[in-house]
């Protein structure tokens, strides 16, 4: 392999050099870092140096001069000294090639398919060889006909972990759809995700028809909840999050049926709410105000933390679950699927709900609750009108 | 194809044909040598009563050329190195920028200091650097940058003829061998003209009305932003390059018109970052697009350090094409 040995560029006022002098015999073998002549401007002389090994093979003819890059010789290299060729690091599609050569996919096709949730690799093997475009990825659908999930896009709110360190103002806000926040549920979030700056809402589905125009805090209600994936597929919004709560069952299938057309759900923490190292959350799960989930509390998805929820260190919820303002929940509970509590419900450290189980307001649980079941305490409840005994 | 330094040699000869009260000083400008970076090669052959060289006094330079631009001449102050402008600075900005504002429209100023900025030829910290950003906001004071998508020729010859103004004319040095740019392959150009005379170099990689990304830079750094988009092309990512020839007065309607266009900006500049004309690009285009943006304004500058002599060290610490593809891709994702 042979390397050329080029005329330098030694000062920025000239275009060429004087080759002086040869130091080395034409055919001579040199090392690499060996004078092989030396050349000159107006302003110094210079020694060019062999940048490999090899056996020096003379061009250029002393005395004259050479402009900067011309080749004055070369350096062959011995044939038992052959180097194998250097990989370099390949950019994106270079480093999958296509049949014939040419990169996998484009840049802007990757980007977008990250962004939108679809595998870049799967859309190139469907693309048979030819480079992937971005009309081809908006175009894909997987075998089964739906849009397929992707890997984690990376420069945003990861689906296993919250991150709940400084913000990267740098990256674009995180587009929220929110579904079923017509009435005050909405109201709330909108507020909730005006306060956070990598988050913002943009838009509003709900199945009140008489919603439909209007707007919560500046955002519209743009129709009803069957409007998701014609958004979608526009590239409209980033993620959802479920906002209704009455029924649970309809909620949970509500997002098992988007979560199966591939669309993100968003977790959404309002600012004042606390989140301790080493929680982990799935996804499409909405705490409100002054709630705290301490120390390595593992949470599921779609669950909804009213105001103060407290979940203490340890604990383990699942997903689909609804907490009413100041429910507390000790060191270690484990609450499976569904469950459903009032309002300053108290559960004490090791206890189990079982899923799918309703809590009313103010109960204190000491013990473990089997699934399905119903716990009440005694209500407040009038006991009979205050009399006025003398003054 | 005419070279970046070619067009100055030519706009120089062209300007003292054209007028007689056009003349020259700076140091090592006489031919043979022809300047130490050969802009004014042959001139002072062809015009030897008009080209003065100098003893190595930046301040007196300067202060020569105001006293004969006030006795009703037109001269070119030529300043070895852009980081030597700190050595005039106080004529330039207490006096040559400011007699016109002091003394009256009758007292024009219609000095053009012309010196190369940039790094990237190992030359250290002292002789690499691109210090546009000190002279930005002095009244009275044009700063003028063309990049090579730009006439430059044709802007020094608009200076030093057409204007009564005081004109600060950067040449980024590794611009002198670069080609003009022509169109051709997938990029247009489009030379916009602005009310201060002097022209922004728009160059699109793409033929619709709204690309993925806008990119504002100026001077030498067109010759790594416009090969890249024209790569950039292939990659189906379509951007609108803008490249104002004038720092100061900035064009504003250009840059909100081209931002508005994509909605996501990149303001790069070869200067240190912090304090710079980006962030003065970047406040106004919020002032005036607030709210409209599909991304934050992201800016783009080198490192805020000095620059080293060693290749490897500047190559770090200079914005380099790839910092710019990095960037562009962000804002696009």
């Amino acid at each position: 392999m042979s390397v050329a040995v080029r005329a330098p560029a030694v000062s920025v006022n000239e275009e060429s050099v004087l080759l002086v002098a040869w130091h080395k015999d034409d055919g001579a073998f040199v090392r690499r870092g060996e004078v092989l002549c030396t050349v000159e401007t107006s302003k110094a002389a210079v020694e060019v140096e062999a940048e490999a090994d090899g056996y020096l093979r003379r061009i250029a003819v002393s005395g004259r001069k050479f402009k900067i890059g011309e080749a004055l010789g070369n350096l062959d290299g011995p044939a038992d000294t052959a180097r194998s060729p250097i990989s370099t690091p390949a950019a994106n599609g270079a480093e999958t090639a296509a049949a014939d050569g040419a990169k996998a996919w484009t840049k802007k096709a990757a980007l977008r398919a990250s962004r939108i949730g679809i595998d870049i690799e799967a859309v190139a093997r469907a693309n048979a060889g030819q480079t992937v475009t971005e009309a081809d990825v908006l175009a894909f659908r997987g075998s089964n006909g739906t849009l397929t999930k992707a890997a984690d896009p990376g420069n945003r709110v990861p689906a296993a972990t919250i991150v709940a360190g400084p913000i990267d103002l740098a990256s674009r806000p995180e587009r929220i759809l929110l579904l079923g926040g017509g009435a005050g549920a909405g109201a709330m979030t909108v507020d909730v995700l005006s306060h956070l700056p990598t988050q913002r809402a943009v838009g509003i589905l709900d199945s009140n028809p008489e919603t439909h125009g209007k707007t919560v805090g500046g955002v519209p209600i743009l129709g009803g909840l069957g409007l998701v994936e014609e958004l979608w597929r526009a590239g409209q919004f980033d993620s959802v999050i479920i906002l209704f709560t009455k029924d649970i069952a309809e909620r949970a299938e509500a997002f098992e049926s988007l979560a199966a057309k591939g669309i993100p759900f968003a977790n959404v923490v309002d600012r004042t709410a606390v989140v301790r190292a080493g929680v982990r959350m799935g996804r499409g799960n909405l705490v409100m105000g002054n709630a705290y989930l301490s120390t390595a509390v593992e949470i599921g998805d779609d669950n909804f933390f009213a105001s103060h929820t407290v979940i203490e260190h340890h604990s383990k919820i699942g997903s689909h679950c609804t907490f009413g303002p100041r429910t507390t929940l000790s060191g270690a509970v484990s609450v499976g699927d569904r469950v459903k509590t009032g309002v300053a419900v108290s559960i004490e450290p090791y206890v189990k709900i079982g899923s799918r189980s309703v809590i009313a307001s103010a109960c204190v649980i000491t013990n473990h609750v089997p699934e399905d079941s119903l716990v009440k305490s005694e209500r407040g409840h009038v006991v009979r009108p205050r009399v006025e005994a003398g003054r | 194809m005419t070279t970046y330094l070619a067009s100055i040699q030519t706009a120089l000869r062209a300007a003292f044909a054209a007028d007689p009260r056009v003349c020259l000083l700076g140091e090592d400008v006489l031919d043979p040598y022809g300047g130490a970076f050969k802009a004014t090669k042959g001139l002072s052959t062809a015009f030897p009563d008009r080209v003065f060289t100098t003893p190595i006094s930046e301040g007196a330079i300067t202060g020569v050329a105001t006293g004969l631009a006030l006795d009703g001449f037109r001269p070119v102050v030529e300043i070895m190195f852009g980081d030597f402008l700190t050595l005039c600075a106080d004529q330039i900005v207490n006096h040559l920028a400011k007699f016109t504002g002091m003394y009256g429209a009758t007292l024009p100023v219609p000095v053009v200091i012309r010196t190369p900025m940039g790094g990237g030829r190992g030359y250290g910290a002292t002789h690499s650097q691109s210090l546009e950003k000190m002279f930005l906001g002095v009244p009275g004071l044009t700063v003028v940058a063309p990049s090579h998508a730009h006439d430059a020729g044709a802007l020094l010859k608009h200076a030093i003829l057409g204007d009564d103004a005081p004109v600060l004319f950067i040449e980024h040095k590794l611009l002198y061998p670069v080609d003009l740019a022509e169109p051709g392959g997938s990029l247009r150009i489009e030379l916009r003209r602005e009310a201060s005379g002097y022209p922004t170099a728009i160059v699109r990689n793409h033929a619709t009305d709204a690309p993925d990304v806008t990119v504002v830079g100026y001077g030498g750094l067109s010759r790594l932003v416009v090969p890249l988009i024209e790569e950039l092309a292939a990659e189906e990512i379509t951007v609108d390059a803008v490249f104002p020839s004038s720092l100061t007065p900035l064009p504003v309607d250009t840059l909100v018109e081209c931002t508005a266009r994509s909605r996501r900006v990149l303001v790069v500049e070869e200067g240190t970052e912090g304090f710079n004309w980006g962030a003065e690009v970047a406040a106004v285009l919020n002032e005036r697009l607030f709210g409209q943006l599909d991304a934050p304004i992201r800016r783009l500058a080198s490192e805020d350090t000095v620059i080293p002599a060693s290749a490897d060290g500047e190559r770090r610490m200079l914005v380099g094409r790839e910092a710019v593809e990095d960037a562009i891709l962000g804002l696009v994702a």
